[in-house]
């Protein structure tokens, strides 16, 4: 069951919790203005707007902006375990333009978990209406990433080591 | 009359020192040099740009290097020309903290249609923090 994300809420001594806690204080994510929406141990669930501060040379939405949406998907999703993961790789396929001022979702998953490793995937779209106003999703770009887990806790609790 | 290149603006744009992107103010990026294929971003990080670790987030690191790659790529196209970025890949081998980066995005491949373009950033003691690749394509 995933968890609808309520800051005020999020006090309570599950690991999901504890990076939604640490996501509080990620000041670059407030910066660009990312949410949670939803999150569980494998997926989650984000959406950001692209305001005009985010916009390139050609004032259009920089490239390195969808990536960070992505990435801040990442950390969370990648350190939802107790379990300090630091990302080592990441490739980013962009499939469409984004619109300036378009809201931007993201879906992402774990694809595998061992002691030392994750990887994850994630899926940035935007909902458009064609011609005969029915809804339409754009891909906008996919993230894979790799993260080196660290084994050590967020927050101290049972040894996270051999935690998958 | 010598057709006009992308590069001549770029050059306008580092010797006015204007803002010539908004995300560019949003997070103090400048941009520092232009040459042939070769392009340079400079950022003082401060903890606005930090991660809940503490340290600098991946994103802004990955800004820097697809601007300086995209710029490096832009260098080498006429004016009326214009290109996309259709797959970027980094790696990050160092944190970062209140440090001055240099990111120098240079041109390896360019061809009538793609380019392949890779981008290094160093922190203040010239130690590799990430190595970025990308691939651009020309739209026009």
């Amino acid at each position: 069951m995933p968890i609808k994300y309520d800051p005020a809420t999020a006090h309570h001594c599950n690991d999901n919790n504890i990076i939604l806690e640490q996501f509080e204080n990620d000041k670059f994510a407030k910066l660009l203005g990312a949410k949670v929406l939803e999150l569980d141990e494998n997926t989650i669930r984000m959406e950001m707007t692209l305001r005009d501060e985010l916009n390139n040379l050609f004032a259009k939405p920089h490239g390195g902006v969808i990536y960070s949406f992505a990435d801040i998907a990442f950390s969370i999703l990648s350190n939802n375990r107790n379990n300090i993961s630091v990302a080592i790789d990441c490739s980013i396929s962009y499939h469409n333009a984004p619109l300036p001022g378009e809201k931007l979702y993201l879906l992402g998953e774990t694809i595998s978990i061992s002691r030392k490793l994750s990887t994850h995937l994630f899926h940035v779209y935007a909902m458009r209406e064609d011609e005969q106003g029915n809804n339409m999703k754009i891909k906008i770009a996919t993230m894979k990433g790799t993260a080196y887990r660290t084994g050590k806790p967020i927050k101290p609790g049972p040894s996270v080591k051999s935690q998958k | 009359m010598s057709k006009r290149r992308k590069i001549d603006e770029y050059r306008e744009i580092v010797n006015t020192t204007k803002i010539h992107a908004k995300i560019s103010e949003l997070i103090g990026m400048k941009f520092t040099k232009i040459e042939e294929g070769r392009a340079t971003f400079e950022l003082d990080c401060d903890n606005r740009l930090f991660n809940s670790l503490g340290v600098v987030q991946g994103g802004v690191l990955t800004i820097m290097a697809d601007a300086a790659m995209g710029l490096a790529f832009g260098s080498l196209l006429d004016a009326d020309q214009s290109f996309s970025t259709v797959e970027l890949k980094i790696n990050f081998f160092r944190p970062v903290k209140n440090d001055h980066l240099v990111a120098v995005g240079k041109v390896i491949n360019k061809t009538k249609r793609t380019g392949y373009v890779e981008a290094e950033i160093r922190n203040s003691n010239n130690k590799l923090v990430a190595k970025a690749v990308s691939t651009c394509l020309i739209i026009s």
